[in-house]
């Protein structure tokens, strides 16, 4: 890669870490909600199932 | 002429951002939902579901085993899902870039170690499981004699070594469309033996046997198959920060990862349980018993299809390591070629060398997964809600010399250092990955939530009443920030 093309990409790194900095250029967050569906089935499923597993056991 | 050298910057950036480790902006992030659904459950369907279940076949019978991987596969992929989905579909990072406001800019060297440990230490297993059935192959059909196993075994693994690296000469795209191929294929292999199993061996036979290794004790049994499922899930750490940086909200990401790169995990080594339980000194591995349950025609062409479908899952994480440790400076200059070559060194000598010792000690590989993931989990979660409130400065993640805020002490920061060392610890003392020895309070809490759990908690006190105080890691400024809220 020539001393140009490094000198291209360290702007364009620059000019792309100037944008992801602005909150309208972040992904959308989880909503409270999303974070409660989420324990719900990879959390508490999970103590469900280990409970049934040591009854069976 | 400057419209155009724009346009060939920004498809450059591009380029380097989708296809290396540069942040990806909302509008370059391509894959919905479904698509990081199918991506995930190609990544996490491999010849390599068989052994995990077939190690967890070693303590528990097939019901409560079933049960006990679906459940371990979900919390492991919850620990994942904490540690690198909310930040890395929030700036469009992977999960090495994600560990520098933990570990500093140089510290992150650990994570991109990780990340190259884990992917060798998987190829290797793939690629022993794929002399192990060519060499399977040659003796069904008279070919060679039985003493020609072990030497065959090597023969073939080291080949394979070659064709890999010979199959990634093209770069990337070579791999983009195996994936997918793979994993419809691993399913189908799947159906095909667990229709073997149950007709050769029947249905009763195979959930009355009685586990290897099981202690008797309800608890350790329960727990030892708990972990092996955890620990094996918590290895697609690398892989998760890395897929859905692709994805333009966690929210989307949230349910394709969860079904897609968790619980297909948990599925799929239902048949390896099932299949070590039914032939015992098996331990999972198809290649002992698929000639004897198939015939040598349907033996013969199931083999062939691992041989095929290990070459395959070892390019993607051969691509995978080659990208990431790229990120290494001395390494940017280094050809595709040569990159790929020292991803495949390790492989190739471990695999001529002592293919089976390792191969018959998959167990300490998955412990370590735990003990190598766990902690950094634990950090990861801590500071990303805890102490930053959900907010980086992305810069100072690009940024390695000491104006970035995550520079620390010489690029190192001591706190994720230490709390990864209490995890370390933890683990180890809970497990000892090497014999599976387990202590106190392993029965009731396993190793990896507990390492999490205590490295996290170090790196919260370490940072609070040393790193803080001490003006480094750009705590003062996330603080003063505004506060990231969820929607409710």
């Amino acid at each position: 890669m020539s001393t140009k093309e490094h000198h291209d990409l360290d702007r364009g790194l620059e000019e792309r870490l100037a944008l992801v900095s602005r909150s309208d250029y972040e992904g959308a967050p989880m909503s409270s909600s999303d974070y409660r569906s989420l324990l719900l089935v990879t959390g508490v499923l999970p103590i469900v199932l280990l409970a049934i597993a040591w009854v069976l056991l | 002429m400057g419209a155009a050298v724009t346009t060939e910057l920004g498809n450059k950036t591009t380029s380097s951002a989708v296809e290396g480790s540069w942040p990806v902006l909302p509008s370059e992030r391509s894959w919905g939902g479904r698509a990081l659904f199918g991506i995930s459950v190609s990544a996490a369907i491999a010849t390599w579901c068989f052994l995990i279940g077939g190690y967890v076949g070693n303590y528990l019978p097939a019901g409560v085993g079933t049960i006990v991987m679906i459940a371990g596969a979900l919390v492991g992929i919850l620990m994942i899902f904490l540690a690198t989905v909310p930040v890395a579909t929030k700036y469009g990072i992977d999960s090495v870039a994600a560990s520098k406001p933990q570990l500093g800019t140089r510290g992150s060297w650990i994570s991109l170690a990780l990340l190259y440990t884990t992917v060798i230490g998987w190829n290797c297993l793939l690629l022993v499981f794929l002399g192990k059935a060519a060499a399977e192959i040659l003796i069904t059909l008279g070919i060679v004699g039985e003493g020609a196993r072990p030497v065959l075994i090597s023969a073939f693994g080291a080949l394979a070594v070659v064709v890999v690296w010979w199959l990634l000469r093209g770069g990337p795209d070579t791999v983009r469309d195996t994936g997918p191929w793979i994993a419809i294929g691993v399913l189908v292999l799947g159906i095909v033996i667990l229709v073997l199993l149950v007709n050769r061996v029947g249905l009763g036979a195979i959930t009355s046997a009685v586990p290897a290794y099981a202690s008797g004790d309800k608890f350790l049994d329960i727990s030892l198959g708990f972990e092996v499922m955890v620990a094996s899930v918590l290895s697609w750490w690398p892989y998760a920060g890395g897929m859905v940086r692709l994805c333009p909200s966690a929210k989307t990401a949230q349910w394709p990862v969860v079904f897609g790169l968790g619980l297909p995990v948990g599925l799929v080594s239902i048949i390896g349980l099932w299949s070590a339980l039914a032939v015992p000194k098996s331990a999972g591995d198809p290649t002992k018993y698929l000639t004897d349950l198939g015939g040598p025609v349907v033996g013969v062409i199931a083999l062939l299809f691992i041989v095929l479908a290990n070459v395959g899952t070892v390019m993607v994480g051969v691509y995978v390591t080659a990208v990431g440790i790229k990120q290494i400076a001395p390494l940017e200059k280094v050809s595709w070629n040569a990159t790929t070559a020292l991803t495949l060194a390790p492989v190739f000598i471990i695999v001529l060398v002592f293919p089976n010792y390792f191969f018959d000690h998959i167990g300490t590989f998955l412990a370590f997964m735990g003990v190598l993931f766990a902690p950094m989990c634990g950090i990861q979660a801590v500071d990303y809600f805890l102490l930053r409130r959900q907010r980086l400065d992305i810069r100072a993640v690009y940024v390695s010399d000491r104006t970035s805020a995550y520079h620390y002490w010489g690029g190192v920061n001591p706190a994720g250092i230490l709390a990864l060392a209490a995890g370390f610890v933890t683990y180890v003392y809970l497990l000892n990955p090497v014999t599976y020895a387990a202590r106190d309070p392993f029965r009731f809490l396993s190793a990896s939530i507990p390492s999490a759990v205590v490295a996290g908690s170090v790196f919260l006190v370490l940072t609070i009443f040393v790193v803080r105080p001490a003006g480094r890691g750009g705590y003062e400024q996330d603080r003063s920030a505004v506060p990231e809220r969820v929607s409710s």
